[in-house]
């Protein structure tokens, strides 16, 4: 305070307009503490950190990591709504809210700004998890065009639960309530509310509508099935649209009638209509699609499908002509989505060539390896091409034994649901083992030593912690002693001359018709 | 600006905090004496526009506060500085300033911004304009509130208990600035201390549980009590107040006490004290 004479503050006119003055000013300043707030720090630290998480399982693809950090918006999404809460919260905490309601500023359009504020910042935040996940693909080595849909989709999720947040604090003015309300956010938005309304077993897909949308089956190069990523940025945005009008409308002051005139209330009722035609939509769409060709368009709905679908019911699975990048060994030819790479192809071809070479000439071994973009689906051999679903890339980044037992387990079965064993096969057993012995997973001495032991016991260590050896290889599996019998017979005799005497038996095998005395080396 | 009341009550269920106010406020300063709990603080939220009335009638110039277009009007020409102050921590006091000052209708950056240095700089903060409020002592942040009141330069300002925080000096010179302030407006000023509303105010209202006692210019609130002021050696038992001053004799206010007793200039604060023991349930 100057000791002298106060410096004369200048008149001014009263503003012509009230609406609208300084709204983005505001806005800015707004925005500016919420992109410094600890809160929206720690979800995007902790969202990135999810992503690199969540994208560690996967095959690097940037049509991959949209979803990784779609995923990861929910942990954003909690944080977005504990600092929407905190803004809510704040003028009753500070006590500042006798100040600002002396203002000409009305409240509606006071919190009409802190929500855009929100907004900005929620979007700002999920784009920089969104960019940092494509990122971190592209750097492993991913291809591809990310679905810019998940951006908008994700930044409106996080947006909306920012305003909830907002919504919970200011009518609620309690710092307990808003702490809790994200997690239960959390849980509502994604997983637990759809789990809850499955119990119905109805055909409405209300995981649809949550949110956080859970993110049905996709496909790198042909999309989601179903595509929900028009009808739920929609669902979000109508929802968001009313709820922003909303608390223009509630706290605008006068009778009801009053507080309903005015645009805003055409906006409101916009955005009911929007959330609710979409959201109508969203739960009309099917849960997902059961694969039955390479036609897309003719999949069915997976409800629809039924048990029909995995009664081995054969279909071709016919080229598409979309897995063009390829690469090649000595017998064996993969070929993936461009969007995997080069790398992937490369990948597959190294490791399914031993197998591959070991049965080479068989009638109805693979020689190539086409990807097809079904989930679920294994062994769609056809025409010595195996499909290979993108799905399975799970396999061969953290489980590659896995992925070479069930490529052996389809060569020895051929049919279309190789992985579903309906018709148990000493025979078929006896192929495995004798290709195990062939790889060296373990010796003969080793497999003899294992038919000693009681059937189905589990191995343990000296700590009793289980482990992985011959023994739980052959005792805890469904392989008869006999079929390990047969295969160390069939080790015993050259590998050309086993192959030479499996060609002739060798459909008798894939239907799982086949006696055991028939294998090659067998003392009839 | 020309604020009228007419027969204002405000009561909460139970309690009346304002009883049938009548009052006509003047540009110039009004001080609004009255102890705790006399309804200070309401009757500045019922002219802040964040009350309305449970009986009786407002007026700002032409405007009606009960009237929605009218109270934006008014709180247009309004600063407002409520006593629980409320401030964002994390906010510098420039940007608090200036949140304010949007808030106000304040559009053009330029203008604003050069008004809430102005603002910042008349309370004498300028040098921590750039510091968080969080950091800032409970003098800074009363003087951060002053300055929020008068950035939008009101017609009407209306101060909660102002002083409160502040150390003497800077109670000095804010008397100089709401010295200033009164020139052209109408500014409306709620205190306990009776020094302050001495120092600056151009009239006074006495409020005493929820009822005007007194309404006039300081002076002739001192004059209530002329020829009732005493200096004496001793206590007296008529005396209406009586306290032991620093040369060790009895200031009494009330009928001359019996014995060695020489009458003395009485002051604002006398006459307050004269006032509000004549009511109902007054102080002795």
């Amino acid at each position: 305070m100057s000791a002298g004479t106060m410096a004369p503050i200048e008149r001014r006119e009263a503003p012509a307009k009230s609406e609208g003055a300084g709204a983005w000013a505001l806005i800015g300043i707004e925005t500016k503490h919420l992109l410094r707030s600890i809160l929206i720090g720690i979800g995007v630290v902790g969202a990135v950190v999810a992503t690199f998480r969540g994208s560690s399982g996967e095959w690097p693809t940037l049509a991959g990591a949209d979803g990784v950090a779609l995923r990861a918006g929910d942990f954003m999404g909690a944080f977005a709504l504990l600092a929407g809460a905190w803004l809510g919260l704040r003028d009753n905490r500070t006590g500042a809210h006798e100040l600002v309601g002396s203002t000409p500023t009305p409240p509606g359009s006071v919190r009409g700004r802190r929500l855009l504020s929100l907004a900005i910042v929620s979007t700002a935040a999920f784009s920089l998890v969104f960019l940092t996940s494509i990122a971190y693909a592209f750097a492993r080595g991913g291809r591809g065009s990310p679905d810019l849909r998940l951006l908008l989709d994700g930044a409106l999720a996080t947006t909306l639960a920012s305003w909830v947040g907002f919504g919970i604090g200011t009518l609620t003015r309690s710092i307990v309530v808003s702490l809790f309300a994200a997690p239960i956010y959390g849980l509502l938005s994604s997983q637990g509310l759809t789990y809850q309304l499955n119990i119905w077993k109805s055909h409405a897909s209300y995981q649809w509508i949550t949110p956080s949308a859970t993110l049905p089956d996709r496909s790198p190069t042909l999309g989601f099935f179903p595509d929900i990523f028009w009808l739920h940025p929609l669902f979000l945005a109508g929802v968001a649209t009313f709820l922003f009008s909303f608390v223009i409308v509630a706290v605008r002051q006068g009778s009801i009638g009053q507080r309903l005139r005015g645009p805003s209330t055409g906006v409101l009722v916009l955005g009911l209509a929007t959330a609710l035609i979409a959201g109508g939509s969203l739960l009309a769409k099917p849960d997902g699609y059961a694969p039955n060709g390479s036609d897309p368009t003719a999949w069915v709905a997976r409800y629809d499908a039924g048990t029909a679908l995995f009664a081995d019911k054969p279909f071709r699975f016919a080229d598409d002509h979309r897995a063009t990048t390829c690469a090649s060994g000595r017998v064996l030819t993969a070929c993936v989505y461009p969007a995997y790479g080069p790398k992937l192809a490369r990948l597959i071809v190294t490791e399914f060539e031993a197998e591959a070479e070991l049965f080479h000439g068989l009638p109805g071994v693979p020689t190539k390896i086409r990807m097809v973009p079904a989930e679920g689906l294994d062994c769609l051999t056809k025409d010595g091409a195996m499909a290979f679903t993108e799905g399975d890339i799970y396999f061969l980044n953290d489980q590659f034994s896995s992925a070479k037992g069930a490529f052996v387990d389809c060569i020895t079965k051929g049919s279309l649901f190789g992985l579903i064993d309906t018709q148990p096969s000493d025979a078929r057993d006896a192929i495995k083992v004798w290709y195990l012995l062939e790889r060296g997973v373990f010796t003969p001495a080793q497999a003899s030593a294992a038919l000693a032991e009681p059937p189905g016991q589990a191995c343990t260590g000296p700590n009793g912690e289980t482990c992985f050896d011959v023994v739980q290889i052959l005792t805890a599996g469904s392989w008869t002693p006999a079929s390990v019998r047969a295969a160390l017979a069939m080790k015993a005799l050259p590998v050309a001359d086993v192959i030479r005497g499996l060609r002739p038996v060798w459909a008798g095998i894939r239907a799982g018709t086949l006696p055991l005395e028939r294998l090659p080396g067998q003392a009839s | 600006m020309l604020v009228t009341l007419n027969g204002v009550s405000k009561s909460y269920r139970s309690v009346t905090a304002l009883r049938d106010i009548d009052l006509e406020l003047r540009p110039g300063i009004t001080g609004l004496l009255g102890p705790n709990g006399a309804g200070k603080t309401t009757l500045l939220r019922i002219l802040a526009t964040l009350l309305d009335p449970s009986a009786g009638s407002v007026g700002v110039d032409a405007w009606d506060p009960a009237n929605v277009r009218d109270r934006t009007e008014i709180r247009r020409r309004l600063g407002y500085l409520p006593q629980d102050l409320g401030l964002y921590p994390r906010f510098t006091a420039f940007e608090f300033v200036d949140y304010i000052a949007i808030l106000k209708e304040l559009k053009d950056r330029d203008d604003r911004h050069r008004r809430v240095r102005a603002a910042l700089e008349s309370v004498g903060i300028e040098e921590v304009a750039g510091r968080k409020i969080r950091t800032l002592s409970g003098g800074m942040k009363r003087r951060v509130g002053i300055a929020q009141a008068i950035v939008a330069d009101p017609g009407l300002v209306l101060l909660d208990e102002p002083t409160t925080g502040l150390d003497p000096e800077q109670r000095i010179r804010f008397r100089q600035l709401i010295a200033g302030l009164g020139e052209h407006r109408t500014v409306v000023l709620s205190t306990h201390l009776v020094e302050d509303v001495a120092a600056v105010c151009t009239s006074v209202v006495v409020l005493w549980q929820g009822r005007v006692l007194f309404n006039g210019p300081p002076v002739e609130l001192r004059a209530a009590a002329d020829g009732m002021v005493w200096n004496a050696p001793e206590s007296s038992p008529t005396a209406i107040a009586a306290w032991r001053t620093e040369s060790g004799a009895f200031r009494i206010i009330g009928p001359k006490p019996s014995g060695d007793a020489t009458a003395v200039q009485a002051t604002v604060e006398d006459g307050y004290l004269l006032i509000t023991s004549k009511s109902p349930a007054g102080v002795r």
